[in-house]
């Protein structure tokens, strides 16, 4: 019994380490060295409306800078990456520049309401609470992320 | 010794605890509400809506909402990223005031008339909340109210498909019961804060 506590203890941290390992290897399987994102939603959409905008956290899991050059949804008839400007209370959309859509490693670039987005034009069917819909974002080096962004009123 | 500074200590704290309490409830008396947005300094008469048609077809009409607290917004109904997020939170902070709400009156002019039939405005603004009302005119009549209320638009040029946006000023426009522009929020105003200048607004 007295040596049973030794082994008990060293079998117990063996546990231990083995799930924080599973952990780590749970935190990085999003990540095989390239551009991430999470938190990907859209707005619902009004009966009949012709636009929506896709929001996420663009991260980049990556060593290299990498740059978002396009986006496809089977929702949306074309997209654009997009910004909203204000100026002295005039909201205006500009094509986003390169410079916005190059995320450093380690770094972020946020899509948010009133700023960066992807411009769904030409909206198929209307977006609906509580409904999913598939987002594919292109970066010029690592390729295709597909995604699936949440149809919820923030 | 020590009674006599109790004697002489217990009632200052209690007189200054008193008069602290008394300050307390005459600064939460008088103090002016903090508006998050831009307030009028003097009561300036909110411009009709001359010429425009509410979404159900008929003259739109101000001075028949006297006594309501009126909200305007110029906007459009293909505007795919700041007008759902502005009319999302007016929708909240409205609904956040529970009855009361409906003595608030949300109005969205189109600034895309082009594309905003009445019918597509009313169900885009019954999207958001059930009580907004869509106003809908020529260009020439909207760009008149428009610039009556200081607000801007623009039609941009189309791209390859035909879309086009429309540059235009974002701001919400809030109207007191007596018919006064009192207050200007910005576009990206939170639904708590611009809840409690509503609030204020209802008196």
């Amino acid at each position: 019994m007295k040596r049973a506590l030794p082994f008990m203890l060293s079998a117990s941290l063996l546990l231990v380490s083995l799930v924080a390992a599973g952990c780590g290897d749970d935190d990085e399987a999003d990540g095989d060295g390239g551009p991430v994102a999470v938190e990907v939603w859209a707005r619902p959409t009004a009966p009949g409306a012709e636009t929506a905008a896709f929001y996420f956290e663009l991260g980049n899991d990556g060593s290299a800078p990498d740059r978002l050059i396009g986006a496809e949804s089977p929702a949306c008839t074309s997209t654009m990456l997009h910004r909203s400007s204000m100026a002295d209370g005039v909201m205006s959309m500009q094509p986003a520049t390169d410079d916005e859509l190059t995320v450093a490693p380690a770094g972020t670039v946020m899509f948010e309401p009133g700023g960066l987005h992807v411009m769904c034009m030409g909206l198929l069917d209307p977006l609906v609470e509580g409904e999913s819909v598939p987002l594919v974002l292109t970066f010029e080096t690592a390729g295709s992320l597909t995604l699936s962004a949440d149809v919820e009123d923030r | 010794m020590a009674t006599r500074i109790l004697r002489t200590l217990v009632p200052m704290l209690v007189a200054v605890a008193a008069g602290a309490l008394v300050l307390v409830l005459v600064v939460r008396e008088v103090a002016p509400h903090s508006w998050s947005g831009t307030a009028f300094a003097t009561a300036t008469p909110a411009p009709p809506f001359t010429g425009l048609t509410d979404d159900a077809g008929n003259p739109a009409d101000l001075a028949a909402q006297e006594g309501k607290v009126v909200v305007v917004y110029f906007g459009y109904t293909s505007c795919p990223d700041v007008c759902p997020l502005t009319l999302s939170r007016a929708a909240r902070a409205i609904d956040a005031l529970g009855d009361r709400g409906d003595d608030v009156q949300l109005y969205m002019v189109s600034v895309d008339p082009a594309r905003d039939t009445l019918d597509r405005l009313g169900e885009y603004l019954r999207h958001f909340d059930d009580r907004f009302v869509g106003l809908g005119g020529d260009v020439d009549t909207v760009a008149d109210v428009a610039a009556s209320y200081g607000v801007f638009f623009e039609v941009q040029p189309p791209d390859d498909t035909g879309f086009y946006e429309v540059d235009h000023t974002a701001t919400l426009l809030g109207i007191d019961r007596d018919g006064n522009l009192k207050v200007i929020w910005d576009p990206d105003i939170e639904a708590d804060p611009l809840q409690s200048d509503l609030e204020e607004l209802l008196g």
